[in-house]
């Protein structure tokens, strides 16, 4: 890890580094995504799960592919540099999103050449995307990887069995993230997927690992040494990143499905407070800086809500008459 | 100029643009140094096999879509076979949920420059002659293209490969290796969405595709030469986008309208050429629009039930004599 100050620190090759910098996207992510679920009743929430995310996105590099899943997509988005507003007018479906209300921001989030997500409901073609990815950078010597994270109910679809077979058979620099909250709405992984989530991955003949989700900086690392093995030409890693869904699937929902010893022993991991614990163990922040921290993210985040709530909504012209690209 | 089969010809466009364009890969079972299923990459492997761009995938035909959107998210022009079109529904998620609406979702920003090959029709072997194009032309955004001979298939998966939408490339099992036309040695495209008056005429048009237009361009001989009635056959050689204009303005002239395909009646791309006419060529229209397709059921095994299934030439003759008679 380079030098750890308040500033974002970029390294030469564009990756986000620092561990103060990881802990500013967790709390910024958590802000922005614990609002977005008092405006819309529907919000797919990511608490609990930032580490995932932010660890993961954050070991990339500008000429990888990133892929989110559907919980998290802006936080994922802001780790490479989205603005906030516009993230969430996209959400609102407004004309200063990015699709000018086309295409939904709250399972997508920024699309950008290297940063795709999912363009239908379906879940699985993300994964596919990855793997596609992967080809490219394999047939353009790029050296770029591609990175896709999903959940836990996405292991059991025909896709991720496709995609990771693919990749493996054509030994791709694809990684494979299980955003493994446990919960494919009401259904546990422990019910949906016999054996483990990590077993499966293992099937694939590539390297397969478990990590801890709540631990930001053992995600960062875990991505890193994957985007290294892609980049030596090494194929295609799988990782099983354990978390926990703290709330429901959508915003309202209570999860009565669960237990409630459950989900208060997984209370006690959650990311954010524990790196934050870390790094004041060992001096790199005080409570007045992770304070600041904290309220710097609610300032720009309801600035950023105000903006974006006024901003107009699309006219006819954001239609068209076909869906073609023309030459 | 050479004569080439429509196989052969579909290879010379393909090798023509492999060569022109390093971004151009084609990805399929057994499309190596085997050549692909009824030689549909013959030579292929020999010529391009070292680049890397020749690869063999496993039966994963939703994986095989979805890694062919991904890559050509990327930058590249994936020309992806999908080795009979019955398959084409495992694909239909990452082809028709999401390759032909990212452009438009993205706002532009993103483009998915694909070719789905897959091959249909009724052969000689008598498998996998299930033609699910229509199901895609209902899909926006993709484009569905199927040449009836070697000239218009050449310069058309060249145009596919060019064009940078998702395009869905039908080659007929029945014509593939069955006959040979004059094919320019020059570099030629034919343009997608662009139909072709294959036989001029004024007293009816009939629009025909791939092995049915064959059947058709038969059919108008024996109603010239028995009727007295010339048709203007037109083979649209792509179905969606649909070139209107040209089906149009020969119904404006003629008054009559006869469509011939292989798939089922019931929701087959015909009926959207109907509706087309008869919303915008009403005023043209001197008698019903008919449509020459099989009936509503599976497509039987044998033999002698295949031919009772399928239009043949008496049956559109027929549908002709009938729009004649008002």
């Amino acid at each position: 890890m380079t030098h750890e100050n308040a500033a974002t620190t970029a390294s030469p090759s564009g990756a986000v580094d620092g561990r103060v910098d990881l802990l500013r996207l967790m709390v910024l992510g958590r802000e922005l995504d614990q609002t977005l679920g008092r405006v819309d009743h529907h919000w797919h929430a990511s608490l609990g799960e930032e580490a995932v995310i932010v660890g993961s996105f954050a070991a990339l590099t500008a000429i990888d592919v990133g892929i989110p899943h559907y919980r998290g997509p802006l936080i994922a988005s802001l780790v490479r540099g989205s603005d906030l507003r516009r993230l969430i007018a996209g959400v609102l479906g407004k004309t200063t999103g990015q699709s000018r209300g086309r295409w939904r921001g709250d399972v997508t989030g920024e699309v950008k050449p290297n940063q795709f997500g999912s363009f239908s409901g379906s879940l699985g073609p993300p994964l596919s995307y990855a793997t596609g990815a992967a080809l490219a950078a394999k047939l353009q010597r790029s050296g770029g990887v591609s990175l896709v994270l999903f959940g836990d109910g996405t292991v059991n679809t025909g896709l991720f069995h496709e995609s990771l077979n693919l990749a493996s058979m054509l030994r791709l620099p694809a990684i494979y993230v299980c955003q493994n909250n446990q919960y494919a709405i009401s259904t546990p992984a422990s019910v949906a997927v016999p054996g483990s989530v990590l077993k499966r991955g293992q099937g694939y003949g590539m390297v397969a690992v478990q990590v801890d989700g709540n631990d930001v900086l053992a995600v960062h690392e875990a991505v890193r040494a994957a985007a290294d093995r892609g980049r030596s030409g090494e194929g295609p890693t799988f990782i099983d990143a354990l978390t926990y869904r703290v709330g429901g699937h959508w915003i309202t929902d209570r999860s009565p499905y669960r237990n409630a010893d459950e989900a208060k022993a997984w209370a006690g991991r959650d990311p954010v407070r524990r790196l934050t614990r870390h790094l004041i163990d060992e001096g790199v922040l005080t409570e007045d800086d992770f304070a600041a921290m904290t309220r710097e993210a609610a300032a720009r985040t309801e600035a950023a809500l105000a903006q974006a709530a006024a901003d107009p909504w699309p006219d006819a012209s954001a239609l068209a008459a076909n869906a073609y690209a023309s030459d | 100029m050479a004569r080439l089969s429509m196989s052969e010809a579909i290879v010379a466009g393909l090798r023509e643009e492999l060569a022109a364009d390093e971004r151009v890969f084609c990805l399929g079972q057994d499309i190596g140094s085997f050549g692909g299923a009824l030689q549909s990459h013959r030579g292929l492997w020999n010529e391009f096999g070292k680049t890397g761009r020749i690869i063999e995938a496993p039966i994963s035909e939703e994986g095989m879509v979805g890694m062919s959107v991904g890559a050509a998210l990327c930058g590249m022009r994936p020309v992806v076979e999908i080795m009979f079109a019955e398959f084409l529904n495992l694909a239909m998620v990452p082809l028709a949920n999401e390759a032909g609406q990212i452009h438009f979702k993205t706002d532009g920003l993103l483009r998915v420059p694909m070719v789905v090959r897959t091959m249909f029709g009724t052969n000689a072997d008598l498998g996998h002659a299930e033609d699910y194009h229509s199901m895609l032309a209902h899909a926006p955004g993709l484009k569905v293209v199927m040449p009836s001979g070697a000239r218009d298939a050449k310069g058309l998966i060249k145009s596919a490969i060019r064009d940078d939408n998702p395009v869905v490339f039908c080659e007929h099992m029945g014509l593939l290796h069955a006959r040979r036309e004059e094919v320019p040695d020059e570099e030629y495209l034919v343009p997608i969405g662009l139909a072709d008056v294959k036989r001029p005429g004024r007293d009816v048009t009939i629009v025909a595709t791939a092995l049915m237009l064959h059947r058709t361009l038969k059919a108008a001989e024996q109603l010239a030469r028995e009727d007295g009635i010339e048709a203007e056959v037109i083979d649209p050689r792509t179905i969606l986008p649909l070139d209107r204009e040209t089906i149009l303005a020969s119904v404006r002239k003629s008054g009559r309208l006869v469509i011939v395909h292989e798939t089922w009646r019931t929701g087959g791309s015909g009926a959207e050429m109907a509706a087309v006419v008869a919303e915008e060529g009403f005023s043209a229209l001197r008698a019903p629009i008919v449509r020459v397709a099989p009936a509503h059921i599976p497509i039987p095994y044998s033999a002698p039930l295949q031919k009772l299934f399928y239009p043949e030439e008496a049956s559109i003759v027929e549908a002709v004599r009938r729009v004649a008679r008002y």
